[in-house]
């Protein structure tokens, strides 16, 4: 028989945490020692009495002061009084100019805050408006499609950023073409795809699949990277900027569909990990 | 009647020790070129640009995270003070929240950066009487065994803090350990040394064996 089996190991067991390798071996050690094996379910049973114990809570409504904190839309009111009198305190401690123009940092570094997310937001609303545009069009959904070979380069080329057709056939989607568009300041693309029929049968020609868009910019210098996520309705929407030095230039991402958030965000993660490879054609 | 741990409810007080970012929510954090960086250090905690989805979002991980804060500071009104910061700073902080990530791992990361900052701030540690929380739960039906109950909760509270947290978050929040590690700043051999340690000293208790209540976690009761 193999060496015994310590303390951490039933217990990482007991919570599925060993590799398939090991679970055997632990599992036979627990037929051959009763003792451990109840020692086992012992914890079993205080975890699950645990879980009782405590299920209560979780079936309590939320209270009204939390749910109120998660809605609120203003600054804190403590903190507001703090910066109001940081700025007034500033402007007195240290004479006109110098405290005034502290206290216009402090307003100022929060209206940036302010107008980066409405400027973010922004170009997220075109995304969408876009897709709820062009994505129920029949006879020109896009300007140029996939099959033509130009449409990679014309877009890269137009808008400054590397441009990829991205491959969504592993998540069931097949690439329609592409169309140039305006954005605030320059041009920017939107790709379609639709829903590949699982049976590879050719679609009715009166079928309506499902189309996702994926919208494509030069973003500004200020917009966040990170990825966010946004429900308007049926519609779900993943944005976020890559690329940096690598491959020259930063591209931001918008893909909007009707989909749940899980099967958007395999979708989402597909373009990134797609955006990672090697650079758009010339 | 229990007290409330004080700090909780002062709304100023993170901000005044300077905001706290969440290790976690630093290294998802990417590049944000700009005067973002340069903001003061005692950031105004302005919810007003966090978009409704995301609050959507958060309003889903409350449930889950009352029953985490209250495992920890057991006092429901000082539980609840705990998810209120934990949303507050949440919302400070929601540009940075990389949403291929689960929220409720993010939140119980701040959750517990904010259980840790309370417990460096205050000196004693107060729990309510475990009786006093007895009355107050009053949606358990009861079965045979109570008096298990009562001294599964007792036991639980002799726990250290850092083997109660590895473990409730793993049996109760159903984390898997490399989630755990994440929210616990710790390595995943850690995490399952914590465990199954906990487990034992758990079962001890239990059984009568363990009268020693472990650093830290002394029952008092509030005066």
């Amino acid at each position: 028989m193999t060496a015994p089996i310590d303390t951490d190991r039933l217990s990482a067991w007991l919570d599925d945490e060993l590799p398939a390798s090991e679970r055997a071996e632990v599992e036979a050690w627990l037929r051959d020692h009763p003792e451990d094996a109840a020692r086992v379910r012992l914890w079993a049973a205080d975890a699950q009495a645990l879980r009782a114990r405590l299920e209560p809570v979780v079936a309590e409504a939320v209270p009204q002061r939390l749910e109120q904190i998660v809605w609120s839309r203003g600054p804190a009111t403590v903190n507001a009084g703090w910066q109001r009198w940081a700025a007034a305190a500033a402007v007195f401690v240290l004479g006109g100019a110098v405290g005034g123009g502290i206290a216009w940092q402090l307003r100022a570094a929060r209206d940036d805050q302010r107008t980066a997310a409405a400027a973010a937001q922004g170009w997220v609303q075109r995304a969408k408006v876009a897709h709820v545009v062009y994505t129920p069009e029949v006879r020109h959904p896009v300007e140029v499609r996939a099959q033509e070979e130009h449409l990679a380069r014309w877009l890269t080329r137009r808008l400054d950023v590397p441009v990829k057709l991205f491959d969504l056939r592993a998540q069931g989607f097949e690439l329609v073409g592409g169309r140039l568009l305006p954005d605030a300041s320059g041009p920017s693309a939107q790709l379609m795809y639709q829903e590949l029929d699982p049976s590879g049968l050719p679609r009715p020609a009166d079928a309506k699949p499902l189309r996702i868009t994926v919208y494509l910019r030069k973003p500004d210098a200020d917009t966040p990277a990170a990825f966010r996520y946004e429900q308007q309705g049926a519609l779900g929407m993943f944005y976020w900027v890559e690329g940096s030095s690598e491959h020259g230039k930063p591209c931001g991402y918008a893909i909007v569909g009707e989909l749940p958030r899980e099967r958007l965000l395999a979708l989402a993660e597909a373009i990134y990990r797609q955006g990672d490879e090697a650079p758009a054609p010339r | 009647m229990a007290e409330k741990l004080g700090a909780w409810a002062r709304p100023g007080a993170a901000a005044a020790e300077g905001t706290v970012m969440p290790d976690i929510v630093v290294e998802s954090f990417r590049c944000r070129p700009g005067r973002g960086n340069n903001r003061p250090r005692h950031a105004v905690r302005d919810h007003v640009d966090a978009p409704t989805t995301f609050r959507q979002q958060l309003l889903g991980t409350i449930p889950r995270l009352r029953r985490y804060a209250r495992s920890l500071a057991f006092d429901p009104a000082a539980a609840d003070d705990l998810v209120q910061t934990t949303l507050e700073r949440a919302l400070a902080h929601w540009h940075q929240f990389d949403q291929r990530r689960d929220i409720l791992v993010w939140t119980l990361s701040i959750a517990h950066n904010a259980f840790m900052d309370e417990r460096r701030r205050e000196k004693r540690i107060q729990f309510a009487a475990v009786e006093d929380w007895e009355t107050v739960e009053t949606l358990q039906a009861p079965t045979a065994d109570v008096g298990l109950r009562l001294d599964l909760v007792a036991a639980l509270g002799r726990l250290s803090v850092e083997q109660r947290e590895p473990l409730l978050l793993v049996t109760l929040e159903q984390l898997s350990y490399a989630e755990c590690a994440e929210v616990l700043h710790i390595p995943i051999g850690t995490v399952m040394s914590r465990i199954s340690r906990a487990r034992a000293a758990l079962r001890d208790i239990l059984d009568g064996r363990g009268t020693q209540p472990t650093r830290g976690s002394a029952l008092r009761r509030v005066v």
